[in-house]
């Protein structure tokens, strides 16, 4: 049971946010950046390539050593949490890290839309529910 | 759907949080190597994905509730895909095919467990 890494994208595909939770779990920075807006195009394109209609994009990718969960909002943003293959209730916990986002990004007087988030309260509440998360996992 | 899933492929060994030494965004992968990725899920389709060391790509398109197929999409190349295209004579190697035999086959497996909904034989140059 672990959680890996947390990475928030805006609406046009650019890496608003990334946090690793564990050191090997370290992308390099230029790479992040590219992740995040070749993810932005996947999830479109797979929309696109949905045999059923009303097809919203990837809410899971699953591989050999790791599950990417992504959350989308109304607005576009995305959030992608790379965890565990065995890691459960995944989606409630991004919409707790959707809830941090909004009382702690959004209504912070200093952060335009769109740009980089260089929150401190939300870096502490992040930390905190990943905490919590981890413990109750155990 | 190629580059959907060669990215992913990509995508996957780049992120790999287990593999501290990953490697750079774009390099060249072997067939096999790093970590592969074996399905996405969407709100209403889920896409499984095998690729076997002769570089032969299998998709499988699913409703989402379709639990782990990996297992499935080995025995369906093996049992399938080896007995009633890579056997027939006729089948050149890297080229589509057309078999009745082969379709009959897969439908047949397909019912067999339970997932006759949509399929798509993808190949690759290996």
């Amino acid at each position: 049971m672990s959680v890996y890494s947390l990475y928030v994208i805006n609406k046009s595909g650019g890496l608003i946010y990334n946090r690793d939770f564990t050191e090997a779990a370290r992308v390099d920075t230029n790479d992040s950046l590219r992740l995040a807006s070749i993810w932005h195009s996947l999830h479109a394109i797979a929309q696109q390539l949905s045999p059923v209609p009303g097809c919203t994009g990837i809410e899971l990718l699953e591989a050999d050593t790791f599950n990417l969960h992504c959350f989308q909002t109304l607005t576009g943003t995305k959030f992608l949490l790379v965890v565990d293959p065995h890691a459960s209730f995944i989606p409630a916990l991004l919409q707790r890290i959707y809830e941090l986002y909004s009382d702690y990004v959004m209504k912070n007087p200093f952060y335009e839309t769109e740009q980089v988030i260089k929150c401190e309260l939300f870096d502490e509440n992040v930390e905190q529910l990943i905490r919590r998360y981890l413990q109750q996992a155990m | 759907m190629f580059g959907l899933i060669w990215t992913l492929g990509n995508f996957c060994a780049t992120l790999d949080p287990k593999d501290p030494s990953k490697p750079q965004l774009g390099t060249p992968r072997k067939i096999g190597q790093g970590c592969k990725f074996r399905s996405f899920t969407t709100n209403n389709y889920k896409c499984n994905f095998l690729e076997v060391p002769s570089g032969i790509k299998l998709v499988l398109n699913t409703h989402r509730e379709a639990p782990d197929l990996s297992d499935v999409l080995q025995s369906l190349y093996d049992d399938i895909f080896v007995e009633y295209v890579v056997k027939n004579p006729t089948y050149n190697p890297g080229q589509p095919f057309t078999s009745e035999q082969f379709m009959n086959a897969l439908n047949a497996f397909l019912r067999q467990n339970g997932l006759l909904q949509q399929q798509q034989i993808m190949q690759a140059a290996a």
